[in-house]
């Protein structure tokens, strides 16, 4: 792989990505190159492939795909992911250095004509530099001041800081280590002997820091100035007992060295209006002032009473332990409210109940904390990492983001910024890898000791899958909250409880056992398969194809949930409902909600969740150009899965009561007749037809299953029926076979026409296949609903 | 490891009881590492399609005369005698892929 350019190497990347056959015209957009250049490529791209026993798969009007061995390949991605040297987000090089250039010396004007020449390029270049950077900018409050004089930034001194602290935690990865080693240097003896240490100096400081980030400051700093920083911290956390973690230790040596450079330069940060003059922790004061002398030592500047007062607030909204202050209980007993609050929202939307777990409160708690500090300081912290998880979890961001919004909102807070929903997510993400089923049950019985626990083992054993939130007994149902649970299994008769309830035995029989399977079954169909409110609103007019819904105003909020689908929250009084925008061009989808309720506007996000993650549906959606078509595919997600061979319900009989063969083999006549129009008729020749095939040779195939079939001419189309007797019948009474193929309590019945379409075949034999094994015909028979068989016949 | 082995099977319609067989005969010889390719077809295309076939599986009557050997299916929809045509089965085409 080293021997790809970065494009070759993006490419591939982009390809990864893919799960379907994608235009090559698609990838040459993204990558902003012609279709020839990418086709020369993947010669390249194969042989590289190649070493992994991959290929890139191509096929004509559909595109190309990468095969799927590849993408399960750890090694390959490892590589891939090492090797990448992703462009840097949003800014480029050439933008981010002048960016760089007029934050830092933000007094000064500089011309277009001095940058043109600088960078060797031309003025328009330049220009549009500017245009990029002024978007990038705003977020910040900050402005681009041009006039006669040249140009420079504008905005308070804070905002200032603040884009260049983001603008420093950057995600770039320019390979240009021998600076690092230069500094690295400046500590060790030798690059061989990277771990001993230089007098007076100790290598662990800098190894909190990640080569990027080193490498960003470094753009800036003077190495002198940042390993004097480092030091200082290292001494703060020693001798005022400050503990903090990595990505608020790099914010705050980042934040001091700002200030540093700003305060060398004549720039102060403005006495804050909301100023918080009641300094509730006197030792983190202390760590403060005491950063502000050894900086007036050092550098001979004296930052001055509002810097320190800036420092102290920003090592208070850093550190995790708190220390004794009144204000210090309110604020936890306030974020255990928004750590609260935050889990109700996420649970909702994504329609899973988080276990009781102490170590998901802990977590957020720890968070919240100095969140809500922040938050009060209005300091914003980068989060060097938000790049990375929006790539590996944007839905889980993005319904956070939701949340924290509400939260803010319930709790009059300022917003809170993508970077900390991003941290939160986190909490949340792992919660639900450890969940590993989607499917929660809750068991209860008279007293919730004893047989219930015993149901409850033998329940997690009988299905791995499930989740058991609890056992309880039937008293305490009534006091439990249902919402995240599927259903109940209880071995006592209940009241309506809201959520479904199965009664079984204590002891799990295999009647039980049939029903809990279904249950499992029909409760992930609800939850992967169903939109029943977007449905519910939605007609052809609120279907936008490549164009956006016409509203006044702005939206209340707008969250992506991954790079195919996003969310559109619209407080309207007008119209109430969901819209889908459908855009084609930009391979996206986006879910409108126009709503002011709450739980309503939450049922809306459950499902625009679910359908986030249902690849599938996106894929269709957005290749069908048919606003029908997309209504149907809403209607009813699990279309699809019917189609996979299995016969529908209204094929399926179970519990057919016969005593022998020829009464069966009149039956069928009958059930086919009732399915071809055309057969009703000769239903006579039919029934010769399916005797001549049974007279030619044995047509079951063992564990009590029959094929009773005909390749015939006097039928149209194809004809599947699957018959479940209620007794076995005799089915070779003149042969000595043995009973478990003689004695018949399964027939798949099919007829096909001469002209048998090719699929259609298939889609039979692989019935055939799942019929022969033994295991599916013993689920089959033991199977409480024909939904259950048929997603036997499916899986 | 000899040639691969291409095996014939073949039924009333060559979607049923040959798709259940061939998937046995599959299994069996996979698990013995003997290489062979199955396809399926109707007793009545049998005839056409036997250029490069080495063995058929029938589970109806094959009405004509071949050189290639051929077995009954019955017995693997049966049940009964099984193992001993699943084993006469692979013998013959060790003999026939190392041949």
């Amino acid at each position: 792989m080293e021997n790809l350019n970065n494009r070759q190497r993006e490419f591939l990347e982009l390809l990864m990505k893919e799960t379907d056959f994608v235009p090559i015209r698609y990838f040459a957009e993204k990558l902003n190159v012609s279709t020839k250049t990418l086709k020369g490529d993947l010669k390249l791209l194969g042989e590289c492939l190649e070493k992994f026993e991959g290929e890139i798969v191509g096929k004509t009007g559909k595109g190309i795909c990468i095969s799927s061995n590849v993408k399960d390949n750890i090694e390959f991605r490892n590589q891939l992911r090492t090797e990448a040297r992703r462009p840097p987000a949003g800014l480029e090089e050439r933008k981010a250095e002048i960016t760089r250039e007029l934050l830092l010396a933000s007094e000064q004007y500089t011309s277009i004509q001095r940058l043109a020449d600088k960078f060797y390029v031309g003025k328009t270049s330049i220009v549009n530099d500017l245009k990029a950077i002024e978007e990038w900018l705003f977020p910040f409050g900050l402005k681009l001041e041009k006039n006669n004089r040249g140009t420079r930034v504008y905005g308070k001194e804070e905002n200032i800081r603040e884009a260049i602290t983001s603008l420093l935690h950057r995600e770039v990865s320019r390979p240009n280590t021998s600076t690092i080693y230069t500094l690295l240097g400046g500590v060790c003896r030798s690059e061989g002997d990277a771990l001993q240490c230089a007098p007076g100096y100790t290598y662990g400081k800098l190894v909190r820091l990640d080569e990027a980030t080193l490498q960003n400051l470094l753009d800036v700093f003077y190495s002198e100035d940042i390993m004097f920083v480092t030091e200082l911290l290292e001494e703060i956390q020693l001798s005022e007992k400050l503990e903090m973690s990595d990505v608020y230790y790099k914010n705050l040596l980042t934040h001091i060295l700002i200030c540093i450079q700003r305060v060398r330069s004549g720039k102060r940060v403005e006495k804050s209006e909301s100023g918080y003059s009641g300094r509730t922790e006197p030792e983190r004061y202390a760590g403060a002032k005491r950063i502000a002398r050894r900086i007036w030592e050092r550098y001979g500047v004296d930052i001055g009473e509002e810097e320190t007062e800036y420092i102290y607030q920003y090592i208070c909204s850093l550190t995790t332990h708190g220390h004794s202050a009144w204000n210090e209980k309110m604020k936890s007993e306030l974020s255990g409210l928004i750590a609260e609050g935050l889990t109700d929202y996420v649970s909702k939307i994504l329609n899973i109940r988080f276990p009781r777990e102490e170590s998901l409160m802990a977590g957020l708690l720890m968070h919240i904390k100095p969140l809500l500090n922040r938050l009060e300081y209005r300091i914003k912290i980068a989060n060097p990492f938000l790049e990375e998880m929006l790539e590996n979890y944007p839905q889980m961001i993005g319904v956070c983001q939701i949340a924290c919004q509400f939260v803010s909102e319930e709790f009059h807070l300022p917003p809170i910024s993508i970077d900390e929903s991003a941290n939160l997510a986190t909490y949340y993400q792992t919660m639900l890898v450890r969940q590993t089923s989607p499917v929660t049950v809750l068991v209860v019985c008279h007293s919730g000791f004893g047989t219930s626990q015993l149901l409850g083992a033998r329940l997690s054993q009988e299905f791995p899958s499930i989740r058991i939130y609890d056992v309880i007994s039937s008293r305490r149902l009534r006091e439990m909250d249902m919402a995240g649970i599927d259903f109940v299994i209880s071995t006592v008769p209940l009241d309506v409880v809201g959520v479904p309830y199965l009664l079984v035995s204590s002891f799990l029989l295999d009647s039980d056992i049939a029903a809990i399977r279904n249950g499992i079954y029909l409760t992930e169909q609800k939850k992967t398969a169903g939109y029943p409110n977007v449905y519910a609103s939605l007609t052809e007019k609120f279907i936008y194809m490549n164009k956006k819904p016409s509203g006044d105003g702005k939206p209340y909020m707008e969250v992506d949930l991954q790079k195919k689908f996003g969310i559109s929250i619209w407080k309207s009084k007008e119209r109430r409902g969901a819209a889908l925008c459908i855009d084609t061009f930009r391979n996206k989808v986006t879910g409108f909600i126009f709503e002011t309720d709450k739980e309503k506007i939450l049922k809306f996000l459950a499902e625009y969740y679910q359908m986030a993650l249902d690849e599938a549906l996106l894929m269709r959606m957005l290749s069908g150009r048919d606003k029908k078509e997309i209504l149907k595919m809403l209607k009813d997600p699990g279309r699809k899965a019917e189609c996979s061979g299995a016969p529908g319900e209204d094929d399926i009989y179970v519990d057919i009561q016969c005593e022998a063969k020829e009464e069966l083999m009149e039956l069928l006549v009958d059930l086919i007749a009732k399915k071809r129009p055309e057969a009703e008729k000769r239903r006579k020749r039919l029934l010769n037809l399916l005797w001549e095939r049974e007279a030619e040779a044995f047509t079951g195939i063992g564990n009590g299953t029959a094929l009773v079939h005909r390749v015939t001419g006097e039928i149209d189309e194809t004809v599947v029926l699957l018959v479940r007797l209620k007794s076995s019948v005799d089915w070779a009474r003149e042969k000595n076979y043995p009973d478990r193929v003689r004695l018949v309590r399964l027939v798949l019945v099919f007829l096909v026409p001469l002209k048998k379409p090719q699929e259609e075949t298939l889609r039979i034999k692989e019935l055939v296949l799942k019929l022969g094994k033994e295991e599916n015909v013993e689920r089959i028979l033991s199977a409480s609903a024909k939904s259950e068989i048929i997603r036997i016949l499916s899986e | 490891m000899g040639r691969t082995v291409k095996l014939m099977v073949c039924c009333g319609s060559g979607i049923a009881t040959s798709t259940h067989v061939a998937a046995m005969v599959r299994e069996y010889m996979e698990e013995r590492r003997i290489p062979v390719t199955i396809e399926t077809c109707s007793v009545q295309d049998l005839a056409n399609r036997l250029t490069g076939c080495d063995m058929i599986l029938s589970t109806t009557q094959v009405a004509f005369g071949t050189e290639i050997p051929v077995f009954s299916g019955v017995p693997l929809l049966i049940g009964v005698g099984e193992e001993e045509v699943l084993e006469a089965m692979a013998v013959k085409m060790k003999e026939i892929s190392e041949g």
